[in-house]
């Protein structure tokens, strides 16, 4: 779970990043804002067409990442526990902390 | 009805009984209690994220954004971009966890996080709250839609619209609707698209781009032929039932009915310490070219004066000279094109707004308000603005400015000067200036003032509310896994891009061919209007049809959604959990189909009374509540685990509650019901409260969590395992019994 956390909020940064900095460069660089890029202002090129893309790149680079992230936990976790999973170990708070890497008790009650 | 309407009227006809024989075909499936709310949880990523896409596109984004890009230029992109974004934060923080916690509603959500029956009840009623203020929106654009190409009265639109898809959910329930949103989705896209495609290929690509708009000049606007005709509305449609005039240039104009002004001022606000500028009525007709040398002498003095301190400054080769040379070359010609004309310009010396003639003296009252004859044409002349009796300069250009007229009836005015047709067009009212329309902080964002605190407050309010749509979140229940509902988004933030990509096309094109749409406050209707005005009728008539099927799609499909949304929250939340627990599945089914036309009823009765509100405000109302309430809670809620059901409830509650009141009292104060005078940084705030609104939901969670620390329930471990681990380990349960 810290890693996921960790995942979105990494994707989250550079998109609000993103979404912080274009009113920015529109009120202090108009110049450079207002470059004209195949018939269109630069500004008006970026938000009208290309955040679209941008997007598209942020969320499918993170549903990749966050699955390869469940692939390996749920594997370590088969590893670890065995094919029936660990619902039924960790109903029982007592029951032994895995140490496997990534596995989602990290920074929970230990 | 005539020859015109016939053709859109099939097509919207077909739409709809298209969405309605799907649902009945998907009902015969739609069998247990499961079926009916969340489809039974089986399906397919594609056809879910058309549904989401389907549903989440309503009326506001398919009529309302191009409308406002086309009325308000680059500050209005922000709303197509952030509706699509706001599937981005839903994706990285709230999409997988809300699915494997396996519960059908936020209700559910808010219950089973805190095992508190009494948080639901809150839950709920937010449910209600931006449900119904998402309803109004969709209703008045089934109003004006149907009165803009049929003719009926708004009524009547929101009558037979409501009508239809009330009975549809009632049969249905939300299976069927699955199938009719993900239909609706493809109908709106193509109607979106194809349409556009062929006006670009009509009238050339140059009119799809901003800048064929911006090369001539950045003073410059839209312009409209003399001899246009356009209505404009009476004092009911405030405050839609004005026209301001071009500072560029005079503008002349007849009233062939006449009409009654409620009120006349100069479109830019007076600051203080300014001169007083006037109103001025002439029983002696000017002659137009006389006032329109009058103007072009002063345009040419003052272009003098520039040149003068440039050359004393610059290269003689600088390109500001140069342009500066050229539009005096040009005012020179203009004059010299002007037939000779007694000598009596005296009038044009004064600062005064509007000349009028063809009429005896009206009796003005305050505010300029009169009435005018038939027939009776008036002049609307640019006035520079003066303090002192010297002129106010910005950037050293003189600042000017011209009439703006209220009306008090409903009248049609005619652009150009009635007896002298050789004039040429004038600048269309009400449109912004091709710099304005371009440029960031233009005059939406800069109302109050504060275009900066105003653009990212309403990039945090639609950012942040759409994960905060009770009738969307519903939807991401239906995906089979978490893994899923991830995917789902993905694909929604694709078929949401592509859609959206088309808006400003339409803005532009708008602005480029149908400029008359600014003078007539009916930007709205863009999308209905535009394709009209093709040579060809009948081929003109088919393309407004599948505008028109577009947006008949666009509100009945989420009106579907929230209505599945609000009597879930009804018959599952109030009647299943509340009222009686003990009920049955057989039970529950009724008391949703119940529950469905109860909703349907009162969303067109709300319907009914927002005819004068704006449809893009009334889903920001929305989406700034689902901001400051649903978020907050979504968020915090599936990743700290010291939330408490306090710290939830009081965060949702104060800045859930705040915003609404603040909208609602901008609202009013828009409408002069209320008339409190307050300064404009706090207008700006109430008018896009999400900037405070989030914050306050946000720190006031984590306040009173950290002081009722101990409420935090026993087994959040478990919760929040429920709530990330992948479903092949087996956390994952139904809440739902």
């Amino acid at each position: 779970m810290r890693r996921q956390a960790a995942l979105s909020i990494r994707v989250a940064s550079v998109f609000i990043a993103i979404l912080v900095a274009l009113p920015l460069v529109n009120l202090y660089l108009p110049d450079l804002a207002g470059t004209e890029v195949m018939g269109f202002s630069l500004t008006w090129l970026i938000l009208a067409v290309l955040f679209y893309p941008l997007t598209w790149l942020l969320s499918s680079y993170f549903v990749r990442s966050s699955e390869t992230l469940e692939a390996d936990l749920v594997k370590v976790t088969r590893d670890t526990w065995g094919e029936g999973g660990m619902g039924m170990a960790v109903s029982a708070p007592s029951g032994p902390a895995p140490r496997a890497p990534g596995n989602m008790n990290e920074g929970g009650t230990e | 009805m005539n020859a015109d309407s016939t053709i859109p009227l099939l097509f919207v006809v077909a739409v709809t009984v298209a969405t309605v024989l799907l649902g009945i075909y998907a009902t015969r499936k739609a069998r247990t209690a499961s079926d009916f709310f969340v489809a039974g949880r089986s399906v397919g990523v594609l056809m879910n994220a058309s549904a989401i896409s389907g549903e989440y596109l309503s009326a506001a984004s398919f009529m309302g954004v191009a409308g406002l890009i086309m009325k308000s230029g680059y500050d209005a992109l922000w709303y197509p971009v952030c509706y699509a974004a706001g599937y981005l934060f839903l994706l990285l923080f709230i999409a997988g966890p809300l699915r494997r916690f396996g519960a059908y509603t936020i209700p559910d959500f808010a219950q089973g996080r805190f095992d508190s029956p009494e948080f639901r009840k809150v839950a709920v009623i937010f449910v209600l709250l931006i449900g119904f203020f998402y309803t109004m929106p969709q209703m008045k654009g089934a109003g004006v839609t149907m009165s803009g190409i049929l003719g009926w009265p708004y009524w009547v639109g929101i009558l037979v619209v409501g009508t239809v898809i009330t009975f549809n959910v009632a049969i249905g329930g939300m299976k069927g609707i699955t199938l009719v949103q993900a239909f609706q989705y493809w109908a709106k896209i193509f109607a979106i698209s194809v349409p556009a495609f062929i006006l670009i290929g009509v009238y050339g690509p140059q009119s799809a781009t901003p800048a064929s708009i911006s090369t001539n000049n950045m003073k410059g606007s839209p312009r409209l032929k003399a001899g246009t005709k356009v209505k404009v509305k009476g004092i009911e449609g405030y405050p839609n039932n004005s026209l301001s005039f071009s500072p560029g240039e005079p503008t002349y104009f007849t009233f062939p009915d006449g009409a009654e002004l409620a009120k006349v001022a100069p479109a830019r606000k007076p600051e203080p310490g300014e001169d007083r500028i006037g109103v001025l009525h002439m029983n002696v007709p000017p002659d137009p070219n006389d006032l329109q040398r009058a103007f072009l002498l002063r345009s040419a003095a003052d272009l003098q004066r520039q040149l003068k301190e440039a050359r004393g400054k610059l290269q003689p080769t600088a390109p500001e000279i140069l342009d500066l040379e050229k539009q005096l070359a040009d005012l020179s010609k203009r004059l010299l094109e002007l037939p000779s004309a007694p000598d009596n310009s005296q009038s044009s010396e004064k600062t005064f707004l509007l000349y009028g003639t063809g009429f005896a003296r009206p009796e003005v009252g305050k505010d300029g308000a009169m009435t005018l004859p038939k027939g009776a044409t008036l002049y609307a002349a640019p006035v520079v603005i003066t303090k002192n009796g010297e002129g106010l300069r910005v950037n050293r250009a003189l600042v000017k400015t011209a009439a703006k007229i209220e009306f008090k009836k409903a009248t049609t005015v005619v652009m150009g000067w009635a007896n002298r047709p050789a004039l040429s067009g004038s600048a269309a009212p009400n449109a912004p200036t091709n710099g304005k329309w371009l440029a960031p902080y233009g005059p939406a964002a800069t109302k109050w003032g504060f275009p900066v605190l105003y653009t990212y407050s309403l990039i945090i309010a639609l950012v942040c509310g759409t994960a905060g749509l009770p009738h969307i979140l519903v939807r991401f229940y239906t995906n089979p896994d978490g893994r899923a509902a991830k995917r789902t988004t993905l694909w929604v933030m694709v078929m949401l891009g592509v859609f959206y990509v088309f808006t400003p096309v339409w803005g532009t094109l708008g602005r480029a061919l149908m400029p008359s749409l600014y003078s007539s406050s009916g930007t709205d209707v863009v999308l209905i209007k535009l394709p009209t005005i093709f040579q060809d009728k009948t081929f003109g008539n088919i393309m407004s049809g599948i505008t028109s099927a577009g947006a008949f799609a666009a509100f009945m499909s989420t009106f579907s959604g929230l209505l599945v949304s609000m009597s879930g929250a009804f018959a599952h939340d109030i009647y299943g959990k509340m009222i009686r627990p003990q009920a049955t599945p057989e039970q529950r089914i009724s008391a949703f189909k119940v529950a469905a036309v109860f909703v349907g009823l009162i969303s067109m009765g709300l319907g009914l009374f927002v005819e004068t509100f704006d449809i893009a405000t009334m889903v920001g109302w929305a989406f700034a509540i689902g901001a400051a309430s649903y978020f907050p809670l979504l968020l915090l809620g599936s990743w700290w685990r010291g939330l408490t059901k306090q710290g939830a409830q009081a965060g949702m509650l104060l800045g859930g509650l705040l915003s609404l009141f603040a909208i609602v009292s901008n609202m009013l104060l828009d409408k002069k019901v209320l008339t409190w005078d307050l300064p404009p940084l706090v207008r700006s705030l109430m008018e896009q409260p999400a900037i405070w609104g989030v914050p306050l939901s946000i720190v006031t969670m984590v306040v009173v969590s950290k002081m009722t620390a101990a409420s935090i329930p026993a087994d959040v471990e478990m919760k929040m395992l429920r709530l990330h681990a992948p479903e092949e380990l087996g956390f994952s349960r139904d809440y739902v019994n």
